[in-house]
């Protein structure tokens, strides 16, 4: 039996296709070229909260309904942070970082990533509130050995209750 | 922008000609697969749900990477239920891209179709989504570099009030809640993807949504036949202590990482928003200039005999019937303009001749037939006339082979009152060449001309016309050679005819057989 050319290409036509498809599929991306290592701070705390309270006035009262009418009325935020990051004895960072949200009342979170070249580096950070009654500080100082490519996570632990670095 | 779009427009259409005639040489029009994109597109969804279905069983939340390991390990039908589940995905994106393509330069994305077309770019964005959750279910290192860039994104935006990218940097996978959510929105968004699409068919009277059974079995056969030769395997999996070099990634559902990765945020929100910002306004800035935008059909209430012929045959239900309030029969049928495309095919469904957009009524269609006749263009006596559609075969075309070519704007249009004029007029006879069905602009217009002319079906051809002398034939546009080859065969027919010979190549079905023909016969 003779094969007619069409449907023999179309044939060829179809696995040319799906061999594209396989390809699209399993396409090799270089996704970073930059060999360097990186240092990421990420962390969130709820941060020392100030309040600023006061009585509210008879006009403020009788704008609300009665089950919502209080002695006292308090406002509150978290006081800013500073962040601070050496490495090697040159400062890498330097921020004030502020309670999330419009009113900076929601807990801080912080993330930064700050490119190294690849070998052993001096980390110390420190991470400190601006005012309140009990000013928070934290702080790491640690040496971190870095590949190429690679990532030290710098993060706090809620049960040592400090920031620590996690490396490959 | 009226230039540059109709400019884009032909272009398109000249790409899609030249594409659709030659897969109609490589696998004929029934199979072509180019007509069926639209089609398609839901057949591989279906095997994409299908086979979800089967991945659910064994992915966990818990240990997703190790999860789809496992099934990936699974020799036979896991791996393979996997890879097809892959590769559907990637050919339903093809198949979009396609149907896209064919609905700009066919121009049907204006208009009464705009509706069609906006949520058509809707189902886009949703199969992208259902993409990106199936991607990060498996977190690997692409679904890493997915859910970071995304996130990055998102937290360029001022919605949320901590970095979301923390959720996938802290050195710690993420929680199973992430991946609880991840999954639900993976099967919840399906629901939207169906509503979407009943958005996306709902102007449409009698939408084809399954492709011809050799079709569609051979594309799924297909598709389980690379599963097997060359499965999808796992990649490296994720870990935010490492920066990967190279990461595999499906271009069709990851082709905007590397741009995300290059680019700040606000542009990469830029493009994506300008992207899709001209697709969405394609119906603006596609559609013809005023003059050359085709009038809604209109209907003359003194001939309209309420037979409800228009209202069945109109593709996109902008006809309805309504009751008289003037004594005489009881409905009369009337044109929704908002939905009407101004196909003309109902023109070709009214005997008396009372409904058709204007100039192109069936009775406009007999009097530009009387003037060509009368004048030194007309066709001679003796000879056969071609009727072709002008967005098929007659596009540009004058004559094929010595015979004049009468260009209508769609072969649905044709009043069967002009092949039966023609005749009279002495053509030797009447060769309808109409765009392969599933081609046609109009969707339904050749299977109507064909029933008209030869079943029955109303304005149908009267019997005191020679059918014989009347040839109906599917033709690609650009196809002159199957046009030829077609032409020619009718000639001998009828000279076979016009020597009192035995009928040879009579369509025996067509004449003899009062259903609709599935294959052409020919003695």
């Amino acid at each position: 039996m003779r094969l007619r050319a069409g449907p023999v290409l179309g044939a060829l036509l179809a696995a040319a296709l799906l061999a594209a498809i396989g390809l699209a599929t399993r396409w090799g991306w270089t996704a970073g070229e930059d060999p360097r290592a990186l240092v990421r701070l990420t962390w969130k705390i709820r941060g020392e909260r100030v309040e600023e309270c006061r009585e509210p006035t008879e006009e403020e009262l009788a704008e609300r309904p009665p089950h919502m009418r209080r002695e006292r009325v308090c406002e509150g935020r978290v006081v800013p942070y500073a962040l601070s990051v050496e490495i090697d004895g040159r400062t890498a960072v330097t921020d004030i970082v502020h309670g999330a949200g419009a009113r900076e009342d929601r807990p801080i979170a912080v993330h930064r990533e700050i490119p190294v070249t690849p070998g052993e580096h001096a980390v110390r950070i420190r991470f400190e509130a601006l005012g309140g009654e009990s000013p928070d500080a934290l702080s790491l100082e640690r040496t971190l050995r870095l590949g190429p490519r690679e990532v030290a996570v710098v993060t706090w632990d809620p049960d040592r209750r400090s920031l620590v670095a996690r490396t490959p | 922008m009226s230039g540059l779009s109709e400019a884009l427009a032909e272009t398109a259409w000249g790409v899609l000609r030249r594409a659709d005639a030659a897969m109609n040489r490589l696998y004929g029009w029934r199979y072509n697969p180019l007509y069926q994109s639209g089609a398609l597109t839901l057949v591989l969804l279906a095997v994409v749900t299908v086979t979800g279905l089967y991945l659910l069983i064994f992915y966990r939340i818990g240990e997703p990477y190790e999860s789809v390991a496992r099934i990936t390990d699974q020799a036979w039908a896991g791996r393979w239920i996997r890879s097809l589940h892959r590769y559907a995905s990637d050919a339903a994106v093809v198949a979009i891209a396609v149907h896209a393509f064919r609905m700009f330069a066919q121009r049907r994305s204006w208009g009464a179709r705009t509706l069609a077309w906006v949520s058509g770019v809707v189902l886009l964005g949703i199969v992208l989504v259902l993409g990106w959750t199936g991607y990060v279910m498996v977190w690997d290192v692409q679904a890493h570099a997915l859910a970071v860039e995304g996130a990055r994104l998102l937290d360029a935006l001022p919605i949320f009030s901590e970095p979301l990218v923390r959720t996938f940097a802290a050195g710690e996978p993420p929680s199973g809640q992430f991946f609880f959510l991840n999954l639900f929105l993976h099967i919840a968004v399906p629901i939207g993807l169906g509503l979407a699409l009943w958005i996306h068919v709902s102007r449409l009277a009698r939408p084809v949504l399954v492709p011809p059974r050799r079709l569609w079995v051979a594309v799924v056969g297909a598709l389980v036949a690379v599963s097997v030769l060359w499965p999808i395997s796992m990649a490296a999996q994720a870990d935010p202590l490492r920066l990967p070099r190279e990461i595999p990634i499906d271009l069709f559902y990851s082709f905007w990482l590397p741009a995300a990765r290059a680019l700040p945020a606000w542009a990469t929100w830029a493009i994506g928003a300008a992207a899709t910002a001209i697709l969405l306004a394609v119906p603006l800035w596609a559609r013809p200039a005023r003059q050359r935008r085709g009038a809604a059909s209109s209907v003359d209430e003194r001939l309209c005999t309420g037979c409800v012929q228009c209202s069945l045959d109109c593709p996109y239900e902008a006809i309805e019937m309504l009751e008289r309030s003037d004594g005489r029969a009881e409905l009369v049928a009337r044109v929704e303009p908002a939905r009407c495309t101004s196909c003309g095919i109902c023109a070709g469904s009214c005997a008396p001749m009372g409904v058709g957009p204007p100039e192109r009524t069936g009775r406009d269609q007999l009097r530009r037939i009387r003037e060509g006749l009368g004048s030194e263009e007309g066709p001679a006596a003796g000879e056969v006339v071609v009727v072709a559609c002008g967005r098929g075969l007659g596009a540009g075309i004058e004559s094929i082979d010595g015979a004049p070519v009468h260009r209508v704007s769609c072969a649905g249009t044709v009043h069967t009152s002009v092949v039966e004029h023609l005749l009279r007029a002495d053509a030797r006879g009447v060769l309808v060449l109409a765009c392969p069905p599933r081609d046609c602009w109009n969707r339904e217009g050749p299977r109507w001309t064909e029933q008209r002319l030869f079943h029955d079906r109303e304005a149908e051809l009267h019997d005191r016309v020679e059918k014989r002398r009347v040839r109906f034939a599917f033709i690609a546009g650009g196809d002159l050679r199957t046009a030829r080859v077609e032409l020619g065969a009718f000639r001998t027919a009828l000279a076979s005819l016009e020597r009192g010979e035995p009928l040879a190549g009579v369509d025996a079905v067509r004449e003899c057989d009062p259903a609709e023909p599935k294959e052409v016969i020919r003695s």
